[in-house]
């Protein structure tokens, strides 16, 4: 197609003459204000089409429309309305709003082929019409928002189903009690006594409860672990206690019977520690966000959905029109046809960067490198234990602190973000983030000021040593001495919430409701996503309206997402369709990350990281089958010290152990499963573990279920033991896989119930086994029956079937130990000794 | 006497924001400590130099945090520090106090002219508050007021809205602000009412020439129109009653001061016997029985006397079957009103009778059309002939059911065929048997003397199915030897 030809008057605004901050542009747009003719493109996606008011058949303007120029080192976009003059000189004007430059490379760009010339004489009215007409034909033009009309259909059909299932409900409080002090059992150096423990309903200690007089004699660190948490007795029947723990994430006090959503921000969360029933009605205790809040009603609210898909719905609303900046681009490249483009080349001149990758390992700085190369995608692959968190801190800094950009950093969970704010905020030069949150968090501007003192503040003298000066260093440092002001900042006072340069919040947060909510992100440009491969497209789009680069870290190897809306739960909806509901769960389940992958790597996208830092070497050995054997264990070198037994234990001798349970039988509650047997030998491998390692104080332990009965099952049971173990080591905790992902443990005991290979079960998908195995550093326990295991074929990433654990069990059996558990009976057997019956 | 009325007054009203600066010294936290100490250290080090001892100050704060988010922060709280004086510094490190200067400007107070009356926080205040002294101490300022400021943020002059009005024994008005009453002149009360008065020339109730006391408002066209809006009646005093489904709303319209008012109460059901007749009388006249929420009736025929009740359910009954309508004629029946009852509405009662009420409603009539399982729930002693022999045929048949079933479970269970079928390559015969095996024999939640007689049939059929698998797995057994 011939390139548009279009002369045109260029209207430059006289804020670019006044504003000394546009003097920039300025300068840009003269330097293409020369009476030549440029090959250009032109492109949109924000086209607002303005017709002529008295024959609307005709186009007189296009708002929006971006010219791009080629440069040396990019592109020169100017940004402002192509269209119609009516005064002298008539015929065609581009009145430029804004210019810039970008490092994407010319030809990649998408638009229409114009060749332009700005002059005084331009081309008539009528000759400007057809030329819109022509550009507005040009399939280049514009963002095809069709590829996605699958994709929007479905998230439809989500949001119809949601709204189904969606049960909102609310109970009058009677009473709230006074605030009192909370430790949970993991922390440690308080002297506890039976008759504080908080227990839950099965009677496991979940804490203690602190006098203010015992508050006050504990030091700082312990302090800070320690929180207010109040009892609310509540009208509601003993039934209610099922669906109150269902909706723990989405619990909110208010003094309204109907709950105000509109400014979400400032609800007041609730988080549930425990529930018991007392005279008669329910008593839940938990920490309140405010604590001067009238409180007369307890919600149980699906905010987080409601807000979630309001906020998903506003950004596709802003993708359909083509409104959303480079949105449009990274949704084209994530999940459309286009291929990411990749600047691989590109370096900023004078750019530090190689003080940034510094500490970084080979693999780490590749993807560092890569992230930072102003590309608009990166995906960073990051097996457990591989220093993502690294990376991701070093993205920050760079970003934040070379090119005055902002960032925000989001995660499915949490933990996944508060662990790499913790890393941002460790150093002396640390970078203050704003964590948006309904819950409690030590990030969150109300709790920001306290936290930098407990971060930098408490670390002052060592700040205070970096001074060249030493006089006043040592001056500052008497005084400081003496100071007995607020152990507070007053940072948050004095910075405005569009001013923090970095903000975490999860993909599903409901702090960011309503079009408030929103704006807090214009002007973020990064978006850094966390173990992105739990998250379905839905939550990634989200934040894609108002960032320019995506960078994903996750692992496909690892948990993937899960739809929330069970079947049995919307089934029975009159909307319901069978087909509509299993192609949602396809596209929803597969995550961004695997579906974007193969992209990215051909693209160039893609760097993975290769060093594992978490587990010893024969552990790693163990799940390292899971990724070819590629992942390279550098625990050692960086912490050789393991947890120590005492002399003579068998779990001394090696790293990694798989029980072999004789008799164990699978047996079926519900949907769930359980092996009485397995459960035995798990048992008396953690009493075997009290009594055997030496520094239990220091040592971090868990045990990973693949079934909830399981867990259940374990937990009344042993009520006791589990107590002792919260008490005797620095952590015990038990759980599904699902709550381990991003954690890590110096001991890891997996069961895996399973022995009855035909029928499906959890140990089908290679990544929940490969999630339970990685989680441990030092130790790892597999529980199982070897003939059945050896037998379940396990998908392998890019198709076809293994047989895993028969390589897993066979690893073990020539570098671990393989211990015979027959009723209660452990036999040891030294490495290569046990044989394995594989078919 | 005394009469208290909401009246809707454009009372002319400002609403005033105070803004209020005041010094407070307030612990220090730790950074603007720090900025105190650098400003003086820096100070002292560099003699003289203000411009030295900044420069120095930056230094120190670019190595102490490079350029993360404290750098920008600090110098600004350093600069803020270079402003006072040293003694002022030392001040702050002596005391780790600082003397911070805030401003409230959060208080808010409504000012009514007409009344020289203050609105505030719920309270009411003579004159202009905002002019008062003791205002930072009422808005519970601490500290050293340094200014104050007004700003009148809406001016709300002409707005009508609700106040309660008291007119007096001593003719005096006086309108209610806040819970305190404040006198005005005749002259301004009537400039300020704002009446939007009914022609209640066609009311047929009484307009009561007296009236005292409060709860009362100004009757307005639309709350006079409103009165028609249902079925109602009036009272032996000439109260309208409004009929509503758990309760009458009861008007009182009189005329006083030159003014329609109107009081309402809400007179429940509950425990009014008279009342409750009454409304069931007026509704049957005005054939508006089946408008009204049917389980709300029901509970209203609870209230009523027996014989009234009965006419409503006759009533509704034969324009309308309902279930409540229904169980409140069997609890009428129970309580031996046997007598006065419409064929149609007791057919209608039958429908939704539930078992244990079938004796009574078969004793007022047994040609209502019982069907065999109403009948066999029915005492046989009082049951007719032709209906007594029905029941005994129909059990006689079940029985014969039951005992084919018996043999044929019987038969299987005595050859051990299931367990044998086990043996059987599986397929779809095999499947069956064993789940119809299940289902009969085995692992049954009851057993064959416990199940209904509509469920026999099932059983029979799934019985005699059962029988032919049974012979065709017997059949392939024989064939594997």
């Amino acid at each position: 197609m011939n390139p548009i030809f279009l002369s045109l008057k260029l209207t430059i605004p006289d804020y670019f003459m006044t504003d000394a901050k546009r003097e920039k542009e300025y300068r840009l747009i003269q330097a293409v204000d020369n009476g030549k003719v440029h090959s250009v493109k032109l492109t949109s996606n924000g086209l607002n089409v303005e017709h002529d008011k008295r024959d609307d058949r005709y186009i007189v303007k296009l708002h929006n429309v971006k010219i791009v120029y080629k440069t040396k080192d990019g592109c020169l976009i100017l940004k402002g309305k192509l269209g119609c003059r009516f005064c002298h000189p008539f015929g065609g004007e581009f009145y430029v709003q804004y210019a810039s430059v970008d490092q994407t490379d010319f030809d990649k760009v998408v638009g229409a082929n114009a060749d332009i010339v700005f002059c005084s004489t331009p081309m008539s009215v009528d000759e400007t019409k057809s030329a819109l007409e022509r550009i507005c034909e040009n399939e280049n033009f514009v963002f095809n928002v069709s590829q996605f009309d699958e994709f929007m259909d479905i998230f439809s059909y989500y949001k119809t189903l949601s709204a189904g299932v969606n049960n909102n409900k609310h109970f009058r409080i009677r009473t709230i009690s006074k605030p009192y002090k909370f430790a949970p059992a993991d922390v440690k150096g308080i002297e506890t006594d039976d008759e504080n423990a908080v227990r839950n309903a099965d009677g496991i200690v979940i804490g203690y409860r602190i006098e203010q007089y015992r508050f006050l004699e504990l030091r700082d660190e312990i302090k800070d672990q320690v929180y207010d948490i109040v009892d609310l007795d509540i009208d509601a029947a003993k039934d209610d206690i099922k669906q109150i723990r269902r909706f723990s994430d989405n619990l909110y006090l208010d003094e309204n019977e109907e709950l105000n959503d509109r400014f979400t921000k400032n609800l007041n969360s609730f988080r549930l520690i425990k529930t018991e029933e007392v005279d008669g009605r329910l008593r839940l205790s938990g920490e309140m966000r405010y604590s001067d809040k009238t409180c007369r009603y307890l919600h149980l609210y699906d905010m987080g959905q409601k807000v979630k898909l309001e906020s998903i719905d506003n950004s596709l609303r802003l993708i359909k029109q083509g409104a959303s900046g480079a949105a449009a681009e990274l949704l084209e490249y994530i999940i459309g046809d286009k291929p990411m483009p990749s600047n691989r080349a590109a370096r900023r001149a004078g750019d530090n960067k190689d003080e940034y990758a510094k500490g970084l390992d080979e693999t780490q700085k590749r993807a560092f490198m890569m992230a930072t190369d102003g590309s608009p995608v990166s995906l960073i692959k990051g097996p457990p234990g591989t220093g993502k968190t690294h990376v991701i801190n070093a993205i920050v800094q760079y970003v934040t602190k070379e090119l005055g950009q902002k960032v925000i950093i989001s995660s499915q969970t949490h933990v996944a973000i508060d662990n790499v704010l913790d890393k941002i905020m460790e150093n002396y030069d640390l970078i203050i983030p704003n964590r948006i949150t309904n819950r409690r968090n030590k990030y969150s501007v109300e709790e920001i000021d306290s936290t930098i003192y407990k971060t930098w503040g408490k670390k002052f003298s060592s700040h205070n040593a970096r001074a060249t000066d030493t006089r006043l260093s040592a001056l500052i440092a008497e005084d400081m001495k003496r100071f007995r002001g607020e152990k507070s900042f007053c940072f948050s006072e004095k910075v405005d919430e569009s001013e923090y340069s970095v903000i975490g919040a999860t993909t599903t947060t409901s702090a960011i409701g309503g079009k408030k909510g929103l704006e807090l992100f214009d002007g973020y440009d990064w978006l850094i996503i966390d173990e992105v491969s739990k998250c379905p497209i839905t939550e990634v789009l989200r934040y894609l309206p108002y960032v320019s680069y995506i960078i994903m870290v996750g692992d496909d190897f690892q948990l993937a997402p899960l739809l929330e809306l069970q079947k049995d739960d919307v089934e029975k909806l009159p909307e319901y369709d069978e087909d509509k509901y299993e192609k949602l769960r396809k596209i929803y389940e597969e995550s961004v990350f695997a579906k974007t992958l193969k992209k990215a790597e051909s693209a160039g996208r893609l760097e993975v990281l290769k060093v594992n830092y978490r587990s010893v070497k024969d552990v790693l050995n163990a799940y390292n089958i899971f990724y070819s054997n590629q992942l390279q264990g550098r625990r050692e070198l960086v912490n050789p010290d393991k947890v120590r037994f005492v002399q003579g234990s068998p779990f001394g001798q090696k790293d990694v152990f798989f029980v072999d349970v004789k008799a164990g039988k699978e047996a079926k509650y519900g949907t769930s499963r359980f092996n009485v047997e397995e459960l035995c030998a798990t048992t008396d491998v953690l009493k075997k573990l009290i009594k055997d390692v030496e520094n239990p104080q220091s040592v971090s332990l868990s045990a990973i279920f693949p079934y909830a009965a399981q867990i259940e099952k374990f937990q009344k049971e042993n009520r006791d033991l589990i107590n002792l173990l919260k008490k005797t080591f620095k952590s015990f905790e038990y759980d599904t896989v699902d709550a381990f992902q991003g954690r890590e443990t110096d001991i890891v005991l997996v069961n895996t119930v399973v022995t009855d290979s035909s029928q499906h079960n959890f140990l089908s998908d290679f990544r929940r086994i490969n999630v339970s195995m990685s989680r441990a550093k030092d130790k790892l326990f597999v529980f199982g029956n070897p003939y059945t295991l050896s037998r379940i074929n396990m998908s392998v990433s890019g198709g076809g079937k293994r047989r895993y654990f028969a390589d897993i069990i066979e690893d073990i059996r020539r570098f671990g130990m393989i211990i015979k558990y027959d009723g209660g009976n452990m036999d040891y057997e030294a490495a290569g000794k046990a044989e394995i019956i594989v078919e | 006497m005394k009469l208290q009325v909401r009246l809707k007054l454009s009372l002319n009203k400002e609403v005033k924001r105070i803004k209020i600066s005041y010094n407070t010294f307030e612990k220090a936290p730790f950074d603007k400590y720090l900025a105190a100490s650098l400003a003086l250290r820096t100070r002292q080090l560099a003699g003289r130099s203000r411009q030295a001892a900044t420069t120095e100050a930056f230094a120190y704060i670019d190595e102490i945090t490079g350029s993360g988010s404290l750098n920008p922060h600090l110098k600004e709280l350093l600069n803020e520090a270079a402003k006072l004086s040293n003694e002022e510094l030392q001040k702050v490190l002596d005391d780790s106090l600082v003397s911070v200067l805030r401003m409230n400007n959060k208080n808010r107070y409504t000012y009514y002219p007409q009344l020289g009356v203050s609105e505030f926080r719920g309270k009411a205040y003579d004159g202009d508050m905002g002019a008062s002294a003791d205002f930072a101490y009422l808005c519970g300022i601490e500290g050293k007021v340094v200014s104050t400021e007004f700003e009148i943020v809406s001016d709300q002059s002409g707005k009508a809205e609700q106040y309660p009005v008291s007119f007096e024994e001593n003719g005096k008005i006086r309108v209610g602000i806040a819970s305190e009453f404040f006198d005005i002149s005749d002259e301004d009360f009537r400039e300020v009412l704002e009446t939007d008065m009914p022609d209640i020339k066609g009311y047929r109730g009484k307009v009561h020439k007296t009236a005292d006391g409060d709860g009362w408002r100004m009757l307005t066209k639309s709350a006079y129109n409103n009165l028609a809006d249902g079925d109602y009646f009036f009272d032996e005093k000439g109260d309208h009653c409004l009929i509503r489904n758990d309760s009458v709303r009861k008007t009182e319209i009189a005329e006083a001061h030159g003014l329609y008012i109107y009081r309402e109460r809400i007179l429940p059901y509950v425990g009014n016997r008279e009342l409750s007749n009454t409304v069931l009388t007026v509704m049957i006249e005005k054939n508006a029985l089946t408008r009204y929420n049917a389980a709300s009736l029901a509970n209203l025929l609870k209230e009523a006397e027996d014989k009234v009740a009965q006419s409503v359910v006759n009533a509704y009954l034969m324009k309308k079957a309902d279930r409540d309508i229904a169980f409140a004629a069997v609890g009428l029946l129970r309580k031996g009103i046997v007598t006065g009852w419409s064929m149609q509405s007791l057919s209608v009662v039958l429908r939704y009778a539930p078992g244990d009420s079938l004796n009574v409603l078969y004793k007022v009539s047994p040609r209502l059309g019982f069907s065999i399982e109403q009948l066999l729930k029915i005492d046989r002693d009082i049951l007719v002939p032709t209906d007594r022999s029905k029941v005994e045929e129909y059990i006689n048949d079940i029985n014969k059911k039951k005992s084919v079933i018996l043999s044929i479970t019987g038969e299987i269970t005595a050859k051990g065929l299931r367990e044998k079928a086990k043996q059987l390559t599986s397929n779809d015969e095999t499947k069956r048997f064993s789940r119809l095996c299940n289902e009969l024999i085995g692992h049954v939640d009851k057993g064959i003397d416990e199940v209904s007689p509509s469920e026999v049939d099932e059983w029979l059929k799934k019985a005699m199915q059962l029988k032919e698998l049974a012979e065709k797995i017997e059949a392939r057994l024989a064939a594997n030897g």
